[in-house]
């Protein structure tokens, strides 16, 4: 008999008992939170569910690409100003809207409506481990929304000479663009969460969704500029709560006059404390409410 | 090996009690779990999954309180749910393989094993079909996969024949036989059909009001003891008489059927029986075709007319 022969080996085939490792139960988290991601995205699904990403992105970063090329063509002869990569979440904010009214139900209402939940709710993963996954999964993909296009800017604008002038600025540039990006995503993905608890039907939340996010603004402006109210009512206003935030991360100047954002003359603190409490609010209201979630049978 | 061990088990909901101190243990094989509607099979399910907490009492899974390692006992355990709704624009392999990995599996050996158990179910060449394209007894094949793919010690199966048709009853439940006898996977079966529970399970526990009304093997509880089944070519009427003078009681179904009842033996006519169904049918000079002890089906348990009538 040849060598080869006496080393060759007959590979059962077919479904057979499992005998190799298996990953801690933890990692189970990591597991939904990727697929999660690659289900915003559109992966592995049909073209329509990648026109929502898209769109999102292409709406997020379509003014960075055009800042992008006015720097590149007028820079010798036009004053380009920084300020304008720390202000660019304005733009961002679109996308930002657009994914979470679209994205977020077709995620989370769709994993009870389609059975999913009850299979992973049987499976390693907790209530608490399977909203946090979800969450996260929103919650990166809102952030990468702002924070790439920023990031881009950024380095263009340091390329051409009108960023910052060291590395260590730099790092900080970055740092404040995360912090940033962090701040402005953490209530649209909160509240997402919150009114898809509580929304069994995907058109249905993603109403809920587009009304709190944008209708809040123009009551809050009412009440304080016509009726008076004190600016501190800013802080019900989640889009301006969320911006005013954003900008602050960068120490940028904020607005003031009429028209303006009633929660931009309001102290930094109080704003950060909003946007925590409102967020731990939503995420506990989420929790509550998905631990009296019924596993379908 | 008892899987799965409860002691006392209570669940309320409100001031409604949906187990009242459930006792029982299921051993190794194939399981079923019976009752009506309302009588406590759902919460007694989510209770060994671990997606509700107990109000008392004990229960061990595997080894493991469910209540307190909820996430460790899942890992070890495969569900399938009695709804059909699965998403569907994904892929049977892909679902297969993403539950896989929720189990613990590395990616590489949920992809192979997703593809060998939606083989092993039959849906080896539609496995990359979205799953909104499968039927109603595709869809069940792809439950029962995602279920076993990452070779769980116990598989919960939730009614795995609703919706399909007789032909493709037979082959879920020569499926689940097979995944018991050759993959030693336990299988425990949530189901309303006692003739395919009496198929393919090798033990059964009743639920009635919260409570175990009948639990152990089928081979124990179905047999009858109390009687006997006398088949003859003919002239049964004479044969039941004549075992009635012979202190038995006896009567005849048709012209060829006798049922005799050993309970119903007159005081010292103990040790007759088929001694005496023997003798009677010698005399008589008739045909014999079967002598059979009485038969007791699942369903006459179920309906407490088995042995020891529904006593709990």
């Amino acid at each position: 008999m040849s060598d080869t022969g006496a080393q060759a080996q007959i590979f059962e085939g077919g479904f057979r008992p499992y005998t190799g490792p298996r990953l801690a139960v933890r990692l189970s988290t990591r597991t939904l939170y990727t697929y999660s991601l690659g289900r915003l995205l559109g992966r592995k699904r049909r073209f329509r569910s990648k026109l929502v990403p898209i769109a999102s992105a292409v709406v997020a970063w379509v003014g960075a690409i055009g800042l992008i090329f006015w720097a590149a063509l007028f820079a010798s002869i036009v004053d380009i100003d920084f300020d304008t990569v720390r202000g660019y979440y304005r733009f961002a904010w679109i996308g930002i809207v657009l994914l979470s009214v679209l994205a977020t139900p077709t995620l989370l209402t769709n994993d009870r409506r389609s059975g999913l939940l009850s299979l992973y709710l049987a499976s390693p993963l907790s209530r608490s481990r399977y909203l946090g996954a979800q969450a996260m999964a929103i919650h990166t993909l809102l952030i990468a929304l702002s924070l790439v296009p920023v990031l881009i800017l950024g380095i263009v604008y340091t390329a051409l000479g009108v960023g910052p002038g060291h590395a260590g600025d730099f790092a900080i540039f970055v740092l404040r663009a995360i912090a940033a990006s962090i701040s402005l995503a953490l209530l649209p993905t909160t509240l997402g969460v919150a009114i898809c608890s509580v929304a069994r039907r995907t058109g249905l939340a993603m109403v809920l969704i587009a009304l709190c996010l944008l209708v809040p603004q123009g009551i809050v402006n009412l009440l304080v500029e016509a009726a008076g109210a004190p600016a501190e009512l800013g802080v019900l206003d989640p889009m301006n709560l969320s911006w005013s935030l954003s900008k602050r991360s960068f120490a940028l100047p904020l607005d003031s006059g009429p028209g303006v954002s009633a929660v931009e003359s309001v102290a930094t603190w109080i704003v950060v404390l909003a946007t925590l409490g409102w967020s731990a609010l939503l995420a506990s209201f989420a929790h509550w409410r998905y631990r009296r979630v019924e596993v379908e049978r | 090996m008892v899987i799965v061990e409860s002691a006392g088990v209570v669940k309320r909901f409100g001031s409604t009690v949906a187990l009242a101190g459930v006792d029982v243990a299921i051993g190794e094989g194939v399981t079923g779990l019976l009752g009506a509607n309302g009588a406590g099979k759902t919460t007694l399910l989510t209770l060994i999954l671990g997606l509700r907490e107990r109000d008392g009492g004990s229960l061990q899974v595997l080894g493991v309180d469910p209540d307190s390692a909820g996430p460790d006992v899942r890992q070890r355990l495969g569900y399938s749910p009695e709804h059909h709704h699965l998403p569907g624009d994904m892929t049977a392999a892909d679902l297969v393989a993403h539950i896989a990995r929720l189990h613990g599996l590395p990616r590489v050996q949920a992809t192979q094993r997703a593809s060998d158990t939606l083989w092993e179910v039959g849906l080896g060449e539609e496995r990359f079909r979205p799953i909104g394209t499968m039927s109603t007894g595709q869809r069940q094949r792809v439950k029962l996969a995602q279920a076993v793919a990452h070779h769980p010690e116990l598989v919960i199966l939730d009614e795995p024949t609703d919706g399909l048709d007789p032909v493709q009853r037979a082959d879920m439940l020569r499926l689940i036989s097979r995944l018991a006898a050759e993959h030693g996977i336990n299988v425990l079966i949530s189901s309303h059909h006692l003739e395919e529970v009496e198929r393919v399970c090798t033990s059964v526990v009743m639920l009635d009001a919260g409570r175990v009304a009948r639990a152990g093997r089928i081979s124990d509880l179905t047999v009858g003891g109390t009687g006997l089944v006398v088949e003859v070519y003919e002239r049964a009427a004479d044969l039941a008489a004549a075992l009635e003078a012979a202190g038995l009681g006896a009567h005849a179904e048709g012209d060829e059927v006798v049922r005799v009842s050993l309970a119903a033996a007159r005081p010292g006519s103990e040790g007759v029986g088929a001694d005496a169904v023997r003798d009677a049918v010698a005399d008589l000079g008739l045909g014999l075709r079967s002598l059979l002890p009485e038969h007791v089906s699942l369903a006459d348990v179920f309906s407490g007319a088995g042995p020891d009538g529904g006593a709990t």
